[in-house]
C-alpha cells in the first residue's frame, strides 16, 4: 500500500492539486450539492489526470465537468420527476433560507441555462470558454444568461408573491 | 416584488458562495477562482489544530454523551426544530422559516490520538455503477476495489468501491495521515455498518473511539433567521445529522468549548470569512443545532449567544 507512488501517481497527484479544487467549485455550482459535486470532481479528474494527450488539460478538464454535470441531471431526471428534485438537496442543513430559495429557483433551470449562468456569472469564466464548454458561440451565452436570469426572477417573484 | 438584474445577479453569487463555502476540507472555498493555485489557500488553518481535536474528544466524553441514546433513539418526543428557539436581542426581527427535508449518507466519526477518522457510505445506484478509475494506488481485496487518493496536508481520502455498488469514502484526518495509509486500510476493512439490529456503525481497532455515528436517510432541517440591520443571524436544527454536522465542524478549524442554549457546544470561526458557527447537540436523537453569526455581527457575538433560548 504504502510502496507507490509511480510516475503516473505523481502526475495525477499534481494535477490533483493543481485543479481539484477549482473543479469542485465548478460542480458544486453546476449541481447545487456537494456530495455530488466531489464524487463528479473527483471522478473527472481522475480521469483527466491520467491522459498524456491533451493539448490543453484545463479546457479539457472544463468541459469534461460541464459535461459531467449534464449527464448528473438527466440521471437525477430519470430518477425522479423534476418538482421532486427542485424540494430536495442533499445534506445542506446549515443554509440560509434566501440561499435554499435560490438554489431551488436555479434547480428549475433547463441545464444549459443554468450552466451559463452559474459560469459567466458566478465563476465570470469569459465568454469564449463558457461557450467552448458549452459547445455554443460566444453570443449564444449572452442570450442564455438572459433568459436564465429571466427564469429564476420569474420563480422567485412567483414565491414571493405565494407567501 | 421587483428584481434587478444587478440584484438578482448578486442574489446569484451570494448563494452559490455559501452552498461552496460549506464544503467540507474547504475544498470548494477558494478565494481565487481563475487562475491556478497548486496550493490551497485554506490548508493553513489545519496546522496547530489537531491537539484540539483530541480536546473535543476529551469533551464529549466528560459531557457523557458518547452515543447516549443512541443509535436508533427512539425518543417518544417531538422532534427539536428552530421554532422552539428564541434570539432575545433588541432589533432582532424573525424572518421566514422553511423545513427542509434531503437526504444524507451513513455517517460515522472516529476519535483518535491526535484526529479523527470519518468514513461515509453513499449506497450504489445503477447510474453510478462503474467502478472507480484507477491512477492512484490502488488495492485489492476479496471486499472490492480501494483507490487511495494522495494524503494533503494531514488529510488521506480512500475511496472504496464494495461489491454491491456502494462507495464508501473513509477520510483520516491525522498530521501523520501520509505514514498511516496502512492503518486506514485495515480499519476501512474491518468497519461494519449499521445494520436494523446494531443502528450505528461497529469498528473494534485498539485506539479508536466512536464519537457519532449517522444512520443516514431523511434529514428534516428547520432553519430561524432574525435579521439585525443588514445581517442575518440563522439557526438550522437538523435531524439524524449530528455525525455529518460534527465531521463537517470538525473541518472547519480550530473548535472551542462554548455555553449555547443551556448546553455546551462548539465553536468554529472560518478564517476566510470572520464568520462564527457555533453548534451543539439539540437533542440525544441526532439532531444538531448550528447558529451562524456574520463578520457584521461579530462584535456583538457574545451577546447574541447568551440571548439564545429555547422554550
Amino acid at each position: 500500500m504504502d510502496a507507490v507512488p509511480s510516475e503516473s501517481t505523481s502526475t495525477l497527484e499534481a494535477f490533483y492539486r493543481q485543479f481539484h479544487d477549482q473543479a469542485l467549485r465548478w460542480a458544486v455550482g453546476l449541481v447545487g450539492n456537494r456530495e455530488d459535486a466531489r464524487d463528479i470532481a473527483q471522478d473527472v479528474i481522475m480521469r483527466v489526470g491520467v491522459r498524456k494527450d491533451l493539448k490543453d488539460p484545463a479546457a479539457f478538464l472544463r468541459r469534461s465537468i460541464v459535461n459531467a454535470c449534464r449527464n448528473w441531471h438527466r440521471d437525477a431526471q430519470r430518477r425522479t420527476r423534476r418538482e421532486t428534485v427542485a424540494g430536495q438537496m442533499d445534506v445542506v442543513p446549515d443554509l440560509s433560507s434566501s440561499t435554499i430559495e435560490l438554489i431551488q429557483a436555479l434547480e428549475c433551470l433547463p441545464y444549459r441555462l443554468r450552466a451559463a449562468l452559474v459560469l459567466r456569472v458566478w465563476l465570470d469564466w469569459p465568454e469564449a470558454e463558457v461557450a467552448d464548454a458549452l459547445g455554443c458561440r460566444p453570443s449564444t451565452v449572452r442570450v442564455l444568461v438572459h433568459r436564465a436570469l429571466r427564469d429564476v426572477r420569474l420563480r422567485l417573484v412567483a414565491e414571493g408573491e405565494s407567501r | 416584488m421587483t428584481l434587478t438584474d444587478e440584484e438578482l445577479v448578486r442574489r446569484v453569487r451570494a448563494a452559490l458562495n455559501e452552498l461552496a463555502s460549506g464544503q467540507r476540507d474547504g475544498e470548494v472555498g477558494l478565494a481565487v477562482e481563475r487562475g491556478v493555485s497548486s496550493e490551497p489557500g485554506h490548508r493553513g488553518r489545519h496546522v496547530g489544530w489537531w491537539a484540539a481535536v483530541a480536546a473535543v474528544v476529551a469533551v464529549v466524553a466528560a459531557a457523557g454523551y458518547l452515543m447516549a441514546g443512541r443509535p436508533g433513539a427512539s425518543s417518544t418526543s417531538a422532534p427539536v426544530t428552530a421554532a422552539e428557539y428564541e434570539l432575545n436581542v433588541p432589533g432582532a426581527r424573525p424572518t421566514d422559516e422553511r423545513p427542509l427535508t434531503a437526504a444524507t449518507l451513513a455517517t460515522a466519526v472516529w476519535g483518535l490520538d491526535g484526529g479523527y477518522l470519518h468514513v461515509a457510505i453513499r449506497p450504489g445506484s445503477g447510474a453510478r455503477s462503474d467502478e472507480l478509475p484507477g491512477g492512484g494506488v490502488t488495492i485489492t481485496n476479496v471486499a472490492g476495489r480501494a483507490t487511495w487518493i494522495s494524503t494533503v496536508e494531514g488529510v488521506g481520502t480512500a475511496w472504496w468501491r464494495r461489491p454491491n455498488g456502494d462507495l464508501w469514502i473513509v477520510r483520516l484526518h491525522h498530521p501523520d495521515a501520509g505514514s498511516l495509509s496502512a492503518s486506514v486500510i485495515d480499519w476501512m476493512q474491518h468497519i461494519k455498518p449499521p445494520t436494523q439490529s446494531t443502528g450505528e456503525f461497529v469498528l473494534n481497532r485498539p485506539g479508536l473511539t466512536l464519537m457519532r455515528t449517522d444512520t443516514g436517510g431523511d434529514v428534516h432541517t428547520t432553519t430561524r433567521t432574525w435579521r439585525i440591520g443588514d445581517a442575518a443571524v440563522v439557526l438550522s436544527i437538523a435531524s439524524n445529522t449530528d455525525a455529518t454536522g460534527f465531521a463537517n465542524m470538525l473541518d472547519r478549524g480550530l473548535p472551542t468549548v462554548v455555553r449555547v442554549a443551556g448546553r455546551n457546544g462548539w465553536r468554529v470561526e472560518d478564517p476566510r470569512t470572520g464568520e462564527v458557527r457555533i453548534s451543539w447537540d439539540a437533542d440525544t436523537d441526532g439532531s444538531w443545532a448550528s447558529l451562524t453569526i456574520p463578520t457584521e455581527l461579530r462584535d456583538r457575538e457574545v451577546d447574541i449567544v447568551n440571548a439564545l433560548t429555547t422554550g
